[in-house]
């Protein structure tokens, strides 16, 4: 827990205490506590199965943890659904970019920033493109692809739609779930420089194999192995400590 | 943008035409056919934008038509409080009909409409103190205000016509609306819908209320256009034709459960002039139109429309639904 960001708010973005969940027998998730400051680009990373993706459905309320809390801003949402939390200000991207395929890339931007309530059912769908989100969009690169159905897009292009449609929700904490998988090194490349620029108003939690992308854009790296945190660190400190080691060699004790 | 235009106003000055033109039988015909277009875009609103299959429109045209002769033929009320009260009432059957369904998918949802709509049916031949049970209830008829007679075909043509190009008109800036597009975001998508913001569920009642509430329109006029009530409407039969003529003509497209109609109620009338195997005929017809033609006639008119006015070809066809 070393150079953290200074806090721009006394609560932490994100506290999530003594977090639980099984899946029957199966236990996924055990006592699992994080906080991440405000304004803070954290790494969260673990092997595959050590319960990185279930903790973000929790903390997006996807998912019901049998004990523990989840804290944002100081404000309990333990208890509040996906769209509460999302009018709150939680962003979230997914692993395997869920969008509307059979609609245009500027249908789909439509749709984002949700306010709760019901949209129009008389003003043309293009009123809800304002000048803010064509310019997150020309920010992600997405100006030359506008008219192209979603469908038709290749991967690297998804994830830029996947983030762009996100961003448009203004997040106060942003979850990205492998931003960078399936993408090409240019592309990744990208995405990291994206992802660089983003305003410090926005913290970033983000699940991450590629580790040269990790280690380079976090400020802290949080390590999940078995349903627990694990380690926890600046990037030098993990990308030094013997157990994380072991754990991507497969020597950890089972 | 243009093109769209000139075909509203060509469909538009096609039914102005078509009463000057036609005999008495044909303008009857065509009623019959905006009412079941009616009933038909009730369905294709909820088929096309939510993927949900409902088996119960036809129903909330019966409970209408059932209000409107209950309340006209045994209680004697004035013509525009019937209207307003079927309205109200079919209108008020969707939303329980809709707090019931709501939360339902695919398969479910099918399952539930039909339950309800089969309900509702035996209720119509079964509580003969009210409905007068397979007898029905006759002499439905609307007023004669100043001398014209509402009920004369030609005149019965100018109301639903009206009626129904305003309801069309209404649907086209539906589908384009942000509402329109979260509806289809739902059906493709609808956890990613709720993590953006939007309320799924209200959506989804929001539209099924609004698909009924249409259904009542077609139901008003349907009760008035046959000048009886009975089961029969209601029966799973109707729910089938209405489903079997917007998947004919497309229930994604919004012209497409009208063109649809037109094309069942069009075969019907041309093929039992010859036949009374009638039914085989259009069966056939129905089997090779949908194995040809999966997305139904309007989507295919639209796909060469398109390719028509745009030549880059390699873009244009697009993945639509599933």
């Amino acid at each position: 827990m070393t150079e953290t960001q200074p806090a721009t708010s006394s609560a932490p973005a994100l506290e999530v205490a003594g977090l639980a969940k099984s899946f029957g027998s199966l236990l996924v998730a055990s006592d699992v506590h994080l906080r991440v400051e405000s304004g803070e680009r954290r790494g969260l990373i673990g092997v595959n199965g050590a319960g990185k993706t279930t903790l973000f459905n929790m903390i997006a309320g996807e998912l019901k943890p049998d004990r523990g809390s989840i804290g944002f801003f100081g404000d309990n949402i333990t208890r509040d659904s996906v769209i509460q939390r999302t009018l709150k200000g939680l962003g979230r991207t997914y692993q395997v970019s869920t969008l509307v395929p059979s609609v245009t890339v500027r249908e789909n931007l439509a749709l984002a920033r949700g306010d709760g309530r019901l949209p129009s059912l008389w003003q043309p769908w293009q009123s809800r493109l304002d000048g803010d989100l064509m310019t997150t969009a020309d920010q992600l690169g997405l100006t030359a692809v506008l008219d192209e159905t979603v469908a038709n897009l290749s991967y690297g292009t998804l994830r830029q739609l996947e983030l762009a449609m996100v961003m448009a929700q203004k997040p106060r904490l942003l979850l990205l779930d492998e931003p960078a998988a399936g993408l090409s090194h240019a592309e990744r490349q990208v995405l990291q420089d994206i992802l660089h620029e983003l305003p410090r108003e926005v913290t970033l939690l983000m699940i991450e194999h590629d580790m040269e992308m990790v280690l380079a854009l976090s400020d802290c790296i949080s390590v999940l192995h078995q349903g627990e945190m694990f380690a926890e660190g600046s990037p030098d400190e993990i990308a030094a400590h013997q157990g994380v080691r072991d754990i991507y060699l497969g020597r950890a004790n089972d | 943008m243009k093109r769209e235009h000139l075909l509203i106003l060509a469909i538009v000055a096609a039914l102005v035409a078509w009463p000057l033109l036609m005999g008495n039988y044909a303008v009857a015909q065509a009623n019959r056919a905006m009412i079941y277009a009616l009933a038909a875009l009730s369905f294709s609103l909820l088929a096309g934008r939510l993927g949900w299959f409902s088996l119960c429109q036809t129903t909330f045209a019966g409970i209408s038509g059932y209000t409107v002769a209950i309340l006209g033929v045994r209680y004697g009320l004035p013509f525009p409080l019937v209207v307003l009260l079927a309205l109200l009432l079919t209108t008020f059957s969707a939303v329980i009909f809709g707090l019931l369904t709501v939360r339902s998918r695919k398969v479910s949802f099918l399952m539930l409409t039909l339950a309800l709509g089969q309900m509702v049916w035996a209720l119509s031949f079964q509580w003969v103190d009210v409905t007068g049970g397979y007898n029905g209830i006759a002499g439905v008829r609307m007023p004669v205000y100043g001398g014209v007679d509402l009920n004369d075909t030609r005149i019965f043509y100018v109301m639903v016509t009206t009626v129904t190009v305003a309801i069309f008109l209404a649907m086209w800036r539906l589908y384009r609306s942000p509402f329109g597009l979260l509806l289809l975001g739902i059906q493709e998508n609808e956890q990613r819908m709720r993590a953006l913001g939007h309320p799924v569920a209200l959506a989804r009642f929001s539209a099924f209320v609004l698909a009924g509430a249409i259904a009542g329109v077609a139901g008003v006029f349907l009760v008035y256009d046959m000048g009886i009530m009975s089961p029969s409407p209601l029966g799973l039969g109707h729910a089938v034709w209405v489903l079997t003529a917007a998947v004919l003509g497309g229930y994604r497209s919004l012209l497409g459960p009208a063109i649809g109609v037109a094309i069942l109620i069009t075969l019907e009338t041309l093929v039992a002039q010859y036949t009374d195997r009638h039914m085989m005929v259009i069966g056939l017809v129905l089997l090779l139109s949908i194995l040809l033609m999966p997305r139904g006639l309007a989507e295919v008119l639209e796909q060469r429309f398109k390719r028509k006015s745009k030549p880059q070809a390699s873009v244009t066809t697009t993945t639509r639904g599933e």
